[in-house]
């Protein structure tokens, strides 16, 4: 540390004579002490903090095993349906679960941990049976409460763990959050409340929403849950104001095969100056595979032909759309004066039809000593795969 | 005006202005550590409720390459290119760049990934120096990797070549002999995909140290609190730098170095701004505020995330020797840094970081071992002469040690609260006796390194990167 600060002259102007020994003393000792203190004090804090932390690990590890015990003899119980009843039957159960299980705030958490993680991995009769059981440990009510509490994290956490089990009767405490200011609460309520009311938890999307990617993610995670027929047709909010409900929308129909008119996504295409949603409606549009794309395509290609990104991306899309235009288009292209374009088109024409690059390659001026370069990795690329 | 009235000006300046210049740092630490703790509580619970697997079958993920240069890795590169592979991250490309090894680093490559040299058009993006080849795997299940084999260069060098040859939206520099948590990037992507209005440029995490810790198969199994005392201090220089000092710098948005070991940069931004500099040592910070700068000169709505949680983990030079010319090295880097983005300092055009983060580096990063040094000859001198107040002397350096030990302590409570990695008490103990020696076995060498590394740059010397002796990751360390 500074050592400069350790100066004081004798018989100078200094703080020492400026403000008095006394008074410099004084806050001298004072810092000092507050500091010592302070430091005793964390040294001592982190000592019994790292002896708790270590022994609830290890009690914690030890509950998990029981428990984890504990449910594997539970499932293969051939039992009532209500799971609840078993804890009550000791001779059934070599691993019984005690009171202290139930009622101690550190064990229930580790047991709800515990069904959540099975019920991710069971089906069926086994899976009701657990959430009965769930229902009858009193989670459900715990969780509501949880959804009123002041930290958001809790809230998220309720709202996941009544997903996670599929609690049907919880919507009527989820729908209200479905709307709520804050981003990360409205999005796991919107998560939760898909599993349990899709139509419900869909008309929310109507709202002014800005989705981050992770939000979209998030909702693109709940509804692949959801069976391909029950998903609602994307194509509603393309003209939604928020524009990254609009992305949400393009991804989504790209996602789930969704079969929009092109006409529409050619028209927000030519309308949105938003790189990321160009890209998605470009994805989106090369999926339908339909050959009257190509040309809206290249005509937009040619518009923003500064724009190397979008281009970029455009070529490479164009591999699904193998046409006699798209070829002719991208050995046009191979010819531009941008290196990036050129590699992009040689390796879209190398997976379309690589007997036109090879035709390009051997017509080719040996002096353009980069496109050789360019189509010949172009070719070993699509031949290696 | 006498002598007599020059000394008088001289001595009060040093007195009141070193006096003052101390409490602005102990104050600055102070709102650092409180930035930190309250920053990482947070990161905490948000990490907690989110499930960070879900992501891998996101389609949503952003493309990503890692790219490790490496140079004479011969020991390590195998399990450190397995190590890479094993991350969990499903839109992932390693680029391992070898650059002009002169041991057998593309050899081992080669034999143990069955490689093939491979046509590849190199586009030159940014200028580097000449590649001499790609090799790709023959072998399926390594189909993500790609190494390259180039002219000796320098590290930025290679990682221009990694840059100019990935195809992803960012890319990842790490540094080739360090381990990576596997699911690191699901937790760096996290803030990219949270920004809505802003583009996220960067994203940093917190790199520790693994000195005699147990390792298998380049994966971590047990953090250990290193017994040799060089590298136990290095864990706890570590834990003020990355868990304290660029948490609290994040939280402010105001973090002007992202680590060379481990960092995810948005590629085109890189891209349009250069690539690496590497004309300086210090070019991991010199990229971040080149970054800066052209965002904020082009006033380009951009955020610098930051992963408050060790996500990396390295080797510390276990050596005075090696370790002297690391921190050398890292003073030479501030300086230049510091000299080339000067125009930075109180200008606010710049904002935060011009009229905060570039002074706070200047006056408290750069600035501090001159006064430390300045002082100790200012008191030697002085005590010479009979001038010294010794009651005063005594107070201010048991201030400044109890200080030095209250700042060391509170990163390693923050530690036990947060991750508690090390998590035998054994360790935990060494630690905190460890912080209590430290500002007087070891402070001082760094401020002697420190001005070792002003004064070369001065007068135009390198002393290059050293040789670090690794142990390896392939096997468990001794116990």
């Amino acid at each position: 540390m500074l050592l400069l600060q350790t100066v004081s002259l004798q018989d100078k102007h200094n703080l020492v004579s400026s403000y008095g020994s006394e008074t410099v003393f004084y806050y001298l000792y004072l810092i000092i002490t507050f500091f010592a203190i302070g430091a005793i004090s964390i040294i001592l804090y982190s000592l019994i903090l790292g002896t708790i932390k270590a022994k609830r690990e290890k009690r914690l590890n030890d509950l998990r095993q029981r428990y984890a015990l504990f449910f594997a003899e539970w499932v293969l119980q051939d039992d009532d349906e209500d799971g609840y009843e078993q804890k009550k039957t000791p001779e059934s159960y070599s691993l019984l679960l005690t009171d202290k299980d139930t009622t101690n705030a550190f064990c229930r958490n580790v047991l709800k941990e515990q069904i959540l993680l099975l019920h991710k991995n069971i089906l069926g009769t086994e899976a009701k049976r657990l959430r009965n059981y769930y229902k009858a440990l009193g989670f459900p009510s715990a969780a509501y409460k949880q959804l009123k509490s002041k930290s958001k994290y809790a809230v998220i956490e309720a709202l996941t763990e009544l997903k996670q089990m599929d609690i049907a009767e919880s919507y009527a405490q989820i729908a209200p959050l479905i709307t709520h200011k804050d981003a990360d609460i409205a999005t796991a309520a919107f998560c939760s409340a898909v599993q349990i009311s899709l139509p419900d938890a869909i008309h929310a999307l109507h709202q002014p929403w800005i989705l981050s990617d992770w939000q979209q993610h998030l909702m693109h995670n709940a509804l692949a849950q959801v069976p391909n027929n029950d998903l609602p047709n994307f194509e509603q909010w393309l003209h939604h104001p928020s524009e990254t409900v609009v992305l949400f929308a393009v991804r989504m129909i790209n996602t789930f095969n969704q079969t929009p008119p092109t006409t529409q996504l050619l028209t927000l295409l030519n309308q949105t100056p938003t790189q990321t949603l160009q890209i998605a409606l470009v994805k989106t549009l090369c999926s339908l595979g339909e050959p009257n794309v190509v040309q809206p395509l290249i005509d937009f290609y040619e518009q923003h032909i500064n724009q190397t990104a979008i281009c970029t991306e455009i070529i490479n899309q164009l591999q699904w759309l193998p046409y006699p235009d798209t070829i002719q288009f991208l050995q046009q292209q191979l010819l531009v004066d941008n290196v990036v374009l050129q590699k992009a088109s040689a390796n879209t024409l190398a997976h379309i039809n690589r007997h036109v690059l090879i035709n390009v390659q051997n017509h080719l001026d040996t002096q353009n000593v980069v496109l050789h370069q360019i189509i010949k990795a172009a070719l070993y690329a699509t031949k290696a795969a | 005006m006498t002598f007599q009235n020059v000394l008088d000006i001289l001595l009060q300046f040093f007195e009141f202005g070193i006096f003052f210049y101390c409490i602005t740092v102990m104050g600055s630490y102070l709102v650092i550590g409180y930035l930190s703790a309250r920053q990482v509580k947070r990161y905490i619970k948000d990490r907690n409720s989110t499930d960070y697997n879900q992501l891998l079958s996101s389609p949503l993920l952003p493309k990503i390459a890692i790219i490790a240069p490496a140079y004479n890795e011969q020991v390590t590169i195998v399990d450190n290119i397995r190590s890479l592979l094993s991350i969990h991250y499903s839109n992932l490309t390693v680029i391992v760049v070898n650059d002009g090894s002169k041991d057998n680093t593309l050899a081992a490559a080669i034999e143990n990934y069955n490689l093939q040299k491979i046509d590849y058009y190199y586009h030159n993006a940014v200028p580097t120096k000449a590649v001499r080849g790609v090799y790709q795997s023959t072998n399926p299940a390594f189909k993500n990797l790609l190494v390259i084999d180039k002219e000796n260069g320098g590290k930025a060098d290679a990682i221009n070549v990694g840059i100019n040859i990935a195809d992803a939206d960012y890319f990842a520099c790490i540094d080739v002999d360090c381990i990576i948590e596997s699911d690191s990037f699901l937790k760096m992507v996290k803030p990219i995909m949270q920004s809505t209005n802003k583009l996220m440029v960067a994203v940093g995490g917190i790199v520790w140290l693994t000195n005699e810790s147990d390792i298998e198969q380049g994966r971590l199994i047990q953090i250990k609190s290193p017994n040799a005392f060089i590298p136990r201090m290095q864990v706890l220089e570590y834990f003020r730098a990355f868990l304290l000092g660029r948490t609290a710098w994040s939280s402010v948005n105001g973090l002007l170095l992202i680590s060379g070991a481990f960092g995810l940069f948005h590629r085109q931004t890189v891209l349009t701004v250069g690539g690496y500099n590497h004309k300086t040592v210090g070019e991991d910070m010199e990229l971040v505020m080149r970054m800066h700068r052209h965002l904020l000169e082009n006033k380009i709505p951009y955020a610098v995330g930051y992963v408050p949680e060790p996500l990396c983990w390295t080797e510390a030079p276990s050596d005075y020797t090696v370790l002297g010319k690391q921190r050398h090295r890292w003073a030479r880097g501030t300086v230049e840094c510091l000299m080339i983005h000067k125009k930075m300092f109180f200008n606010p055009t710049y904002k935060f970081l011009g009229l905060v983060s570039y002074p706070y580096w200047l006056f408290v990063e750069w600035l501090a071992p001159f006064a430390e040094a300045g002082g100790l000859i200012f008191v030697l001198v002085f005590a010479l002469l009979g001038f010294i107040n010794w009651h005063f002397f005594f107070l201010m350096v048991i201030l400044v040690y109890v200080f030095a030990i209250f700042i060391s302590q509170f990163a390693i409570l923050v530690q036990v609260q947060t991750y508690a990695r090390y998590k035998n008490l054994t360790d935990l103990r060494k630690l905190i006796v460890t912080a209590l020696v430290e500002p007087i076995r070891y402070h001082p060498r760094t401020v002697y390194w420190s001005l070792k590394g002003n004064y070369d740059l001065m007068r135009g010397k390198n002393v290059g990167w050293g040789n670090m002796t690794r142990a390896g990751f392939a096997t468990p360390n001794k116990k």
